[in-house]
């Protein structure tokens, strides 16, 4: 860092932290429920974690079932959005976290190569949610 | 020219500092939450991956997801996921974002506050996402 210039990447990456922090929050353990362990538990039949089950998730069949055919648009968009934001929301705010462990762990000098591996991965994996999310009919 | 020794005081740390008290055991499983939420997103990823993969490959992929040690890690997963929905809670009842004549709102408040939202978006989240079970 230059003298005299002003840090705005520490406050943007902290506040992405704080965002997927609210996020995962609210939202993760639900989705752990609903993604990995209903089925699992015999809450919901096989047919809904199945591949069709899926796809039509995705499609958001189940929103559009609640919210009727005008508004069937919708759930698509809510599912989809939903992944990118737990997903995205997760990865920053889990490797934010895991740097400071690092830190913890004794590789606080290790900044300069940590930060760019660690929202590199973030990033990378944000952008690869938003496509294969998205890239479903 | 007489020179100067410089003895730095290095401070010492034992790697397991944390397990020597309650409060750090706590504070670093919460920071080791954000492992967890990391493993399971890119868990998410591999599951899209596999459903653009067609039917086989989605049912190889429901064969790991819904093995025992697939699930007992799902499980550690959202024990850890709800210890950070939990200690977000009770943090951001430490950061007051606005005052109730001149003071900041009561922390029980705050929480109480978030654990309603929570709840009410977890429901909402099986319900009209989900279509309910």
């Amino acid at each position: 860092m230059a003298e005299g210039r002003i840090d705005r990447l520490t406050p943007t990456v902290w506040g992405i932290f704080s965002l997927g922090g609210f996020v995962i929050a609210f939202l993760l353990p639900v989705f752990i429920v609903m993604n990995s362990l209903a089925y699992s538990f015999r809450l919901v039949p096989f047919e809904r974690v199945g591949y069709d089950g899926a796809l039509g998730w995705l499609r958001g069949d189940p929103a559009a079932a609640l919210l009727g055919s005008s508004l069937a648009w919708i759930g698509g968009w809510l599912s989809k959005l939903f992944l990118v934001v737990v997903i995205g929301g997760g990865l920053f705010h889990g490797l934010h976290r895991l740097k400071y462990v690092l830190y913890d762990a004794g590789l606080h000098r290790a900044k300069r190569v940590l930060d760019p591996i660690v929202y590199g991965i973030a990033g990378a994996g944000t952008v690869a949610a938003v496509f294969l999310a998205f890239s479903f009919p | 020219m007489a020179t100067t020794v410089r003895k730095a005081y290095i401070p010492r740390r034992s790697a397991l500092w944390w397990t020597k008290n309650p409060r750090y055991l706590l504070f670093q499983f919460r920071e080791l939450s954000g492992a967890f939420v990391v493993a399971y997103s890119f868990l998410v990823l591999w599951q899209l991956w596999a459903l653009r993969g067609g039917p086989d490959a989605y049912d190889a992929f429901l064969q790991v997801w819904y093995s025992r040690p697939m699930v007992v890690l799902n499980v550690i997963i959202l024990a850890f996921a709800v210890l950070h929905t939990v200690t977000w809670f009770s943090l951001t009842a430490k950061v007051p974002l606005f005052r109730i004549r001149g003071h900041p709102p009561p922390s029980a408040v705050v929480i109480g506050a978030n654990v309603v939202i929570w709840i009410v978006l977890s429901f909402l989240v099986v319900r009209v996402i989900f279509g309910g079970f």
